[in-house]
């Protein structure tokens, strides 16, 4: 096994029910936000990954592939998956300002309308479920 | 690369007058971890143990990484490995001995990954397999899987009975192996937790039949939750089947399969969980079920669980 | 495989292979003291052209009864070979399935790359020679010991079954009864009680109903020859049969009978007869002469003889293969029906 450090240490919570492919690409999303890995950056290996966190290597695979779909990820042949050189540009507090702008005016207005913190999650996700099946 | 690992058509096993398993067909794709699950007494171990080759179906075939499984075929034996739920070993044998019938059974026998495995996991190779405790005992009868290099693991609830670091270290043993050789795992469990986070295909089982089949992601999307109030119940969209209903004093929640895309405005629509999604199979027809015929008294806690 | 088979029966084996050693340590000894009491007593002075000196009775007497003592002491000596290798057989055979169906390794062996077949062959292979690597030597002690001992005649039932072959072809025989056996209850606790009871049983059959149709009786009779004086004035000659014979039947018959063994109710209705004629002469007569002659008529009035059925001693070694080989053949038909219900079993 390699004596480098992994990059990132993913993290698995079954209970939440959020796909646990998903919970893994919201962590490398995370990571990026926060500066903790920068473009360049060696994901670290499917192998490596099942040998920290209890999960199936497809799982880690498909997480991988939606990173390099989402522009924040990119697989270099043989060598392993790497952030890309300009990550920062793809999330949401630089690249979706205006849309992020008119949340926050929304949230004001929700929480003036008496909805606290779940109310307002519950609300996005029943939209969003509402919008998933037009489009389908 | 596209031979169903397992494929079935109306497999059935009788013991005397029960049936254990009817009506089965299901075929499972290759490179995936599939999860059986279902209540105990529900047919999963006979149909393992039929695709092990050690138990023959009473009707139905049963094809096996291509060929037609009926156990005597040492060639189809070498490409399966399976990992009994008693984890049997050899009572009185050393580690190494244990290794040593692995060896002398299995032309693929890998010894190196064998005595690797158990190297890492701190069992000295010297031990007896009785002095082991039940999560070594575990560890070593999986490294024997293993070692024998097979293309199919047949695990017959690998990690049950085991404390959660033995269960931890077993399965992320398991996960490395599928990562290196791309092996085709089908494991039981009751674990629902195991199935979100290891497989990637379901398998439902209830009552000796198989309920559900499919993709992991499939479930998920093709699954609902559909709530209203309960006074004013829209009739059900199109294309729903439902599987489980909660009544509670003010709403009626039903969970529902998709066969067509949902167009509906009238329903409160949510995505499941898997584990409610499971759960609503496990309780088709079980006497603790809220029936579907609407007169169950009304879930403590009212819509969904 | 091989080495799984051996390991697998390695420590009930070894014990019985040095229970055996000791057992034939013991019967050697055994022998050889029987063989020295004989040696006393049958040579001088007991034993002279024509006999012995009146004053050496009482010392070649007690050297006979030394002799019979220690033969009859040792009366469970000539059970050294047969039993063991009897033993070992339902044993290692009990456990060969059974023993891996109760614990269910079976579920392991069996999905290993070697087919049931080979699996089951390899087994029952390394159990065959280790029961004759264990039971040659117990033959062959057994075989001398009878002889050193002048134990009985070989071929009369109280040797038959203990010397020669025979315990080497129980052996296997038993070993294949309780693998079959064990296949069909699947735990070997049961298998040996079973085991056991069928095979002494079989046993019992072989050698009192199967034994005297595989080799030729021949008939000997005993003419009535009446002594009218001296000492053993009236007794008739008792044996006809030639010396070392099986005698299967020794006893009145009918006139020209053939020379098959007769029932246990003719045998009792000829020799009502037969003690018809000498209590209706001793009413007669006082005299034994007069009674003797009497007797011998009366019977050839009745129709009977006196007669002995009998095997003849070099008929040893066929009666041993054939008996054998009805073992081995036995033997061959079980592990044929274990393969083909281990092929079927659930596991």
């Amino acid at each position: 096994m390699s004596e480098k450090q992994p990059s990132i240490l993913f993290r698995l919570n079954p209970r939440i029910g959020i796909a646990p492919y998903r919970q893994l690409v919201d962590q490398v999303r995370q990571a990026v936000e926060l500066g903790r890995l920068r473009g360049g950056d060696q994901l670290p290996s499917v192998r490596d990954v099942v040998t920290q966190v209890t999960i199936n290597p497809n799982t880690v695979h498909r997480a991988y592939r939606e990173l390099e779909h989402l522009g924040l990820a990119e697989g270099r042949l043989g060598l392993g998956t790497f952030i890309t050189e300009n990550p920062g540009a793809l999330t949401a507090d630089t690249g979706n300002a205006e849309l992020s702008r008119q949340l926050q005016l929304w949230a004001q207005r929700a929480r003036a309308a008496g909805l606290d913190e779940d109310d307002m999650l519950e609300l996005l996700r029943r939209i969003l479920n509402r919008e998933e099946r037009v489009l389908s | 690369m596209t031979t169903p690992v397992i494929e079935t058509t109306d497999l059935a096993k009788r013991f005397g007058r029960k049936w254990a398993l009817r009506d089965c067909t299901l075929s499972i794709p290759p490179g995936k971890v599939a999860a059986l699950v279902g209540p105990n007494g529900a047919g999963k171990s006979t149909f393992l143990r039929i695709a092990a080759g050690l138990s023959r179906p009473t009707s139905g075939t049963i094809k096996v990484l291509g060929e037609v499984q009926d156990g005597t075929d040492a060639s189809l034996l070498q490409r399966v490995g399976y990992l009994d739920q008693e984890r049997p070993l050899y009572r009185g044998f050393r580690v190494d001995e244990m290794f040593r019938f692995g060896e002398g059974t299995n032309p693929t026998w890998n010894m190196a990954t064998a005595h690797a495995y158990v190297d890492q996991l701190g069992i000295s190779l010297r031990d007896r397999v009785n002095n082991l405790s039940g999560g070594q005992q575990a560890q070593v009868a999986l490294t024997i899987c293993l070692a024998k290099q097979p293309e199919l693991l047949i695990l017959d609830e690998p990690a049950a009975e085991l404390d959660p670091v033995a269960r931890e270290d077993l399965l992320r043993l398991l996960m490395r192996e599928v990562a290196e050789r791309e092996t085709t795992v089908i494991l039981s469990t009751h674990a629902l937790g195991d199935v979100g986070s290891i497989c990637d295909y379901l398998v439902i089982m209830s009552h000796s039949k198989v309920v559900l089949h499919d993709d992991l992601e499939f479930v998920v999307e093709s699954h609902r939750l559909l709530s209203a109030s309960s006074s004013s119940t829209p009739a059900l969209p199109e294309g729903v089947t439902v599987i489980d209903t909660r009544i509670g004093s003010r709403d009626v929640t039903h969970l529902v399969r998709l066969t067509l895309p949902l167009v509906e405005e009238t329903w409160d629509i949510t995505e499941p969980t898997l584990d409610e999604i499971i759960m609503a199979y496990l309780r088709l027809g079980t006497d603790s079920a809220s029936s579907q015929t609407h007169v169950s008294a009304p879930s403590p806690r009212g819509g969904i669980s | 495989m091989t080495w799984m088979a051996w390991r697998l029966q390695r420590s009930v084996y070894l014990f019985a292979l040095a229970v055996s050693l000791v057992l034939i340590g013991l019967t050697i000894a055994n022998g050889l003291h029987l063989q020295m009491l004989l040696h006393h007593w049958r040579g001088a002075p007991c034993h002279g052209g024509n006999g012995f000196d009146p004053k050496y009775q009482r010392y070649c007497q007690s050297q006979l009864s030394n002799y019979i003592g220690a033969r009859n002491s040792g009366l469970v000596v000539h059970l050294m070979a047969v039993v063991p290798a009897g033993v070992v057989g339902v044993v290692l055979g009990a456990n060969l399935v059974a023993g891996e169906l109760s614990q269910k390794t079976v579920r392991s062996a069996w999905t290993q790359s070697v087919t049931r077949k080979h699996w089951f062959a390899t087994k029952v292979l390394v159990g065959l020679v280790s029961i004759l690597v264990m039971a040659v030597p117990l033959c062959l002690t057994a075989t001398w010991w009878l002889d050193a001992s002048m134990w009985t005649p070989r071929i009369s039932t109280n040797s038959m079954t203990y010397a020669g072959l025979l315990p080497a072809a129980v052996g296997v025989f038993a070993f294949a009864l309780a693998t079959a056996v064990g296949v069909i209850l699947r735990r070997p606790g049961w298998a040996v009680a079973m085991a056991l009871s069928v095979l002494l049983a079989v046993m019992w059959t072989m050698q009192f109903e199967v034994r005297p149709s595989l080799v030729p009786v021949h008939i000997a009779i005993i003419k009535p020859v009446v002594v009218t004086k001296g000492f053993q004035a009236g007794k008739v000659p008792t044996v006809a049969a030639p010396d070392n014979s099986w005698v299967l039947f020794s006893g009145f018959a009918p006139l020209h009978s053939a020379n098959i063994i007769p029932s246990q109710s003719d045998e009792e209705r000829w020799q009502g007869l037969e003690f018809g004629c000498e209590t209706a002469a001793a009413a007669q007569q006082n005299e034994q002469a007069a009674t003797a002659s009497q007797v011998a008529h009366c019977q050839l009035k009745n129709g009977l003889q006196l007669e002995q059925l009998y095997v003849a001693d070099n008929e040893y070694w066929k009666l041993q293969i054939r008996e054998g080989g009805l073992y081995l053949v036995g033997a061959t038909l079980l592990f044929s029906a274990s393969l083909v219900l281990v092929r079927r079993s659930r596991a």
